[in-house]
């Protein structure tokens, strides 16, 4: 299924940004590529919460890509991440998702790290009774993990391998930065995540999370329940070099939009009602009217806001035709206990087996299946047209195409 | 996870065999070149104990690297081992079989030295040490690795890790690298031998002053007698871990006697198959002890568990890290043999043959 393709059918489509050749999703080597260009490339992957990781001591490991990464917070407070990889024989340090420690210690051979990821100390290194032991000039530090520039950006943590990554603010442009400000206003929270497996190229699911047109017409929750309609007022924004998005929903602005009902949508299901209808009971904590923002930046993260279901994604390729997709809901630290039952109500709408999100994994499993056997063959992203830039209209796949500019740019296509 | 990282350097490190990169346990290619130059090269790879061959007509199939292999012993006693047929037309090959004290080997080339050539002089006696008598198969297991097939030959011809990794042997002091042992290599490193001494005086701190996470207080056995061993080959060796290049263990651990045998099944998955036996001579009481110590191996072996645990830490922590190399510097850059078993060295030795068949 994933066998390499012969490079003559490696071209982009004439027709630029609206084709997306179906050989992208499936080509080992465009994955070992995408690795070192994107993901070890001047990009900024997210990391996870630094309140993941509030005390002295706390670590948590992740991926940079496929590359292990563990990320620390020291005894002065302060955050670190480097590579999940032991300067020996390349063993991963920290087995665990969470921990707390001092130090960090190899179980192979016992070298031992501080939480900056610098090596302290070689088991035996000057021998026992002046025996065996490594010789004095040498320099096992030069292996020791790399360490990553590492960016908190109001509680967000971001990390790069690359010198030439520019500075988050810069990178995410200010449109995009003043989105993501606007959901982490306070201290954070965290209420609990998930992690799925998602059978597909971890592109589908960003193909997914930034197209504005499928998301009133695949979920069936969003359209009957009337939580997010095309019909109703919102806009998408583009940002930085075409990778970063926001699109937003304004609260029951629109028209009482029986357009899903005349074009007869899957979507619009009549006769379905809650038995809890409390699970969408949301108050308008932003004071702005939005009630649903889903922000996105290059290459891997997603930070959403669905009423009152706050989270962030973690996009983190395992593979050609796998991807793992980590969600860690939050509120916040000055959340009473009647806003953090009305979260975790709201959490019902996502993470993989959500209301709302169950179908997103699904579908971009069918993407997978369906270009099988196609690589050939390119799909088809028109929808408001060629550009790509910010729109009133979320009938639009105008960050779709944003995503491949930035995209074909780092990959040089 | 294992797809080929173009682009990454193909070349050797400058520092020579203290640094290995971490892109030859991750490339489809060198897989490939691997089963041409390594396990159907000029080298000797095993295929069997000649007590799973008894009687005429015995049968035995196996692997030489990914090439099925079966073993025949015909009516004279001869064993013969020939490729699995193909499904090409292509005739199959037929491998020169080399038998020592009990055990088969079988090469595909014609350029490959003599066993006795290929292991060297100083490790024979280790091995015919062992093969003393006439042996009987007590069981076996087969463990799947994930990993690449090297990073397990690196950990069992690496004497640094073993009380360092293993919190039984430390715990219970059967192996530290305070004990007097000592490493023995042979023929530039295609072969190896390390062993370690019954030493019930070492009551040294090297490990608690250390700080070392395999040092477990205030553990106890409940059955202290999976412990009891007789110094049946009566020269004092507690531990003894023999290598043939590239995967031939022979392994001595008190009274528990056994095989192992590297299938590498992929860039990152490898076959490990333990054949456990005794002498036919062996009494109840005997049959009994090798039993009880043989829960110390294997892949659920209180000592042998972490070894793969740790090669699949390996290939997880090596991912996205295709142009970085590991450090194999402990004794020096030298391959030979040493007394200190704070080395090393038949790691080294086991990259130099490599390299020297690989041609990198």
């Amino acid at each position: 299924m994933n066998a390499p393709l012969a490079s003559a059918t490696r071209a982009w489509p004439a027709e630029g940004l609206t084709r997306v050749p179906y050989w992208i999703y499936q080509d080992p080597d465009i994955y070992a590529l995408e690795q070192e260009r994107i993901f070890r490339g001047a990009t900024w992957t997210f990391l996870g919460l630094a309140a993941e990781i509030p005390n002295a001591g706390d670590w948590k490991t992740t991926f940079v890509g496929e590359m292990p990464v563990v990320v620390a917070r020291d005894a002065s407070g302060t955050l670190h991440a480097f590579e999940n990889r032991c300067a020996h024989r390349g063993a991963l340090l920290c087995l665990k998702r969470h921990g707390n420690s001092k130090e960090i210690a190899c179980i192979y051979h016992n070298w031992t790290y501080d939480l900056a990821g610098n090596l302290t100390a070689v088991a035996f290194r000057r021998g026992i009774r002046g025996k065996g032991g490594m010789p004095p000039d040498a320099q096992p530090e030069s292996q020791a993990p790399r360490q990553l520039r590492l960016a908190d950006y109001h509680g967000l943590l971001f990390g790069t391998l690359s010198e030439r990554t520019p500075p988050i603010e810069d990178y995410l442009g200010s449109e995009i930065a003043v989105r993501a400000r606007r959901v982490m206003k306070e201290p954070v929270k965290v209420l609990g995540s998930y992690s799925q497996l998602l059978p597909n190229n971890w592109k589908l699911y960003l193909d997914n999370v930034k197209d504005t047109y499928h998301a009133s017409l695949l979920h069936l929750f969003f359209t009957t329940f009337r939580i997010n309609r095309l019909s109703q007022d919102g806009g998408v924004i583009v940002g930085g070099d075409g990778g970063h998005h926001v699109s937003y929903t304004l609260r029951n602005t629109g028209t009482r939009g029986e357009e899903y009902e005349m074009d007869r949508m899957r979507s619009a299901q009549d006769g379905f009602r809650l038995e809890v209808p409390d699970v969408l009971d949301s108050v308008d904590e932003f004071g702005d009217g939005i009630t649903i923002q889903i922000l996105a930046s290059f290459p891997g993260f997603v930070l959403h806001q669905i009423m009152n279901s706050l989270a962030v994604r973690q996009v983190i390729p395992k593979g050609v035709g796998r991807t793992e997709l980590v969600w860690t809901c939050f509120g916040f630290a000055g959340d009473d206990e009647a806003m953090t039952a009305r979260r975790l109500r709201q959490a019902n709408l996502v993470g993989p087996a959500g209301f709302i999100s169950m179908e997103d994994g699904a579908a971009t499993g069918f993407v997978q299946r369906g270009v099988a056997g196609a690589p050939d063959r390119a799909s088809v992203v028109e929808m408001g047209g060629r550009a790509v830039g910010s729109d009133p209209s979320r009938v639009n796949e105008t960050s779709v195409r944003g995503l491949w500019q930035a995209y074909r740019n780092y990959m040089g296509f | 996870m294992n797809a080929p990282s173009s682009g990454a350097p193909r070349a050797w490190p400058v520092e020579g065999l203290t640094r290995v990169p971490y892109w030859v346990y991750q490339d489809e290619a060198l897989y490939r070149r691997e089963q041409d130059r390594v396990f159907r090269g000029e080298t000797w790879n095993f295929l069997g104990l000649e007590a799973e061959l008894l009687g005429p007509h015995a049968r035995r199939v196996t692997c030489v690297g990914d090439t099925r292999v079966v073993i025949t012993r015909d009516a004279n006693g001869r064993l013969d081992a020939l490729e699995s047929p193909q499904s090409d037309s292509r005739s199959p090959a037929k491998l020169r079989v080399a038998r020592l004290c009990g055990l088969v080997f079988g090469t595909f080339s014609d350029e490959t030295p003599s066993l006795e050539e290929y292991l060297g002089a100083e490790i024979l006696p280790r091995i015919e040490r062992v093969m003393r008598e006439p042996i009987r198969v007590l069981g076996g297991y087969t463990q799947s690795l994930p990993n690449n097939w090297k990073p397990y030959a690196e950990n069992v011809r690496d004497t640094y890790h073993a009380s360092l990794l293993h919190s039984f042997y430390t715990t219970f002091r059967i192996s530290r690298l305070s004990q007097r042992g000592g490493v023995i290599v042979g023929n530039d490193g295609a072969s190896h031998a390390t062993f370690v001494m019954i030493d019930k005086s070492d009551q040294s701190d090297h490990y608690e002053r250390a700080g070392v996470r395999a040092v477990r207080d205030g553990f106890s056995l409940e059955a202290p007698e999976v412990l009891e061993e007789v110094d049946e080959l009566g020269d004092g060796v507690a531990i003894q871990i023999l290598t043939v290049f590239p995967g031939f263990v022979l392994q001595q651990v008190h009274n528990s006697l056994a095989v192992r045998q590297i299938v590498p099944k992929g860039v990152a998955q490898t076959e490990l198959v333990w054949t456990c036996f005794g002498f036919a001579s062996d009494d109840d009481a005997m049959i009994e002890r090798r039993l009880k110590q043989a829960n110390l191996i294997g892949p659920a072996g209180y000592v042998s568990m972490e070894d793969g645990a740790a090669t699949g830490f390996v290939q997880r922590g090596v991912a996205g890290a295709a142009d970085r190399a590991s450090v194999v510097e402990m004794g020096g850059a030298a391959v030979g043999t040493q007394e200190s078993r704070l080395s090393e060295t038949a790691v080294r030795g086991f990259w130099q043959v490599w390299r020297r068949l690989i041609d990198l």
